[in-house]
């Protein structure tokens, strides 16, 4: 009896210990992501200042910040969900998340063939524009990826309120996907100003 | 019963301050917007909603604390 209750102590100690390894580990990879996308934001101040194009469509990039931001609290409500046990509601929510992050794209495909005609990328704030939106592009495609296969093992019984680290780690990431946009979005669209 | 009450009940919470948190983000960001379209060089005007955004998204949303206090997860 002894041994049994000691042997479960240390599997729970292992798997609190396993769990902050891998939250640590994620960290530190998006502390490196956030160094990427630092150099790039950079370069914009660096090659063009504030300097920025009058035909900049300003509607469309609030709207797609929105859009982020409402995707952002609809997996923030997936984690929550899937921490309380309640799996119907972290199936929704993450499905949400995934259809906005997808919406978001269209976006961006719009924005670019505007952006295309108004500013190519061979210009020097096209050249900025065009890397950093698309750097941004692609983390979110990888998110809404990992949050499709999070989503699809969810909807086959995986996770619950002890074990759904797959979900913190994926919802954290799309959070820092919004985090970088946070300060892309004034980068690219509002410090050239009125 | 009585577990399923407190898990209901700290869902609800949680759920709240989520709300919460996005409505705070949302407003920010059109205050963020329109003092863009009304300043001329509003750069130095717009980094205090660019940390204090980032900073909510940080707490709130990605639980940056539980680097320092090794909490388990959603809290």
């Amino acid at each position: 009896m002894i041994a049994t209750s000691s042997s479960s102590h240390t599997n729970s100690a292992g798997v609190t210990n396993r769990r902050a390894a891998n939250r640590l580990g994620l960290w530190l990879f998006l502390a490196s992501e956030t160094f990427l996308f630092a150099a790039f934001i950079s370069s914009r101040f660096v090659v063009s200042g504030t300097d920025q194009p009058e035909h900049l469509n300003q509607g469309l990039a609030l709207l797609l910040t929105l859009l982020l931001l409402w995707s952002s609290i609809s997996a923030y409500r997936a984690e929550v969900a899937i921490s309380t046990d309640n799996r119907n509601l972290f199936l929704r929510e993450s499905m949400t998340t995934i259809v906005l992050g997808v919406l978001f794209l269209v976006g961006v495909v719009f924005e670019f063939k505007e952006a295309l005609s108004d500013f190519p990328a061979g210009t020097i704030y096209g050249s900025v524009f065009f890397l950093l939106i698309g750097l941004h592009a692609f983390h979110v495609l990888t998110g809404i990826l990992v949050l499709a296969v999070v989503w699809n093992l969810g909807r086959a019984g995986h996770y619950d309120s002890d074990n759904h680290w797959p979900v913190e780690g994926a919802v954290k990431y799309w959070h820092f996907v919004d985090l970088m946009w946070v300060a892309i979005y004034p980068t690219l669209y509002l410090f050239g100003g009125s | 019963m009585s577990e399923q009450f407190n898990q209901e009940g700290r869902l609800a919470i949680l759920l709240r301050r989520g709300w919460s948190t996005a409505l705070g983000l949302a407003v920010l960001t059109l205050i963020e917007y329109i003092v863009a379209a009304q300043i001329d060089s509003p750069i130095l005007w717009l980094l205090p909603f660019i940390i204090f955004k980032g900073g909510l998204i940080l707490e709130v949303f990605m639980h940056a604390s539980d680097l320092r206090t090794r909490d388990e997860g959603v809290h």
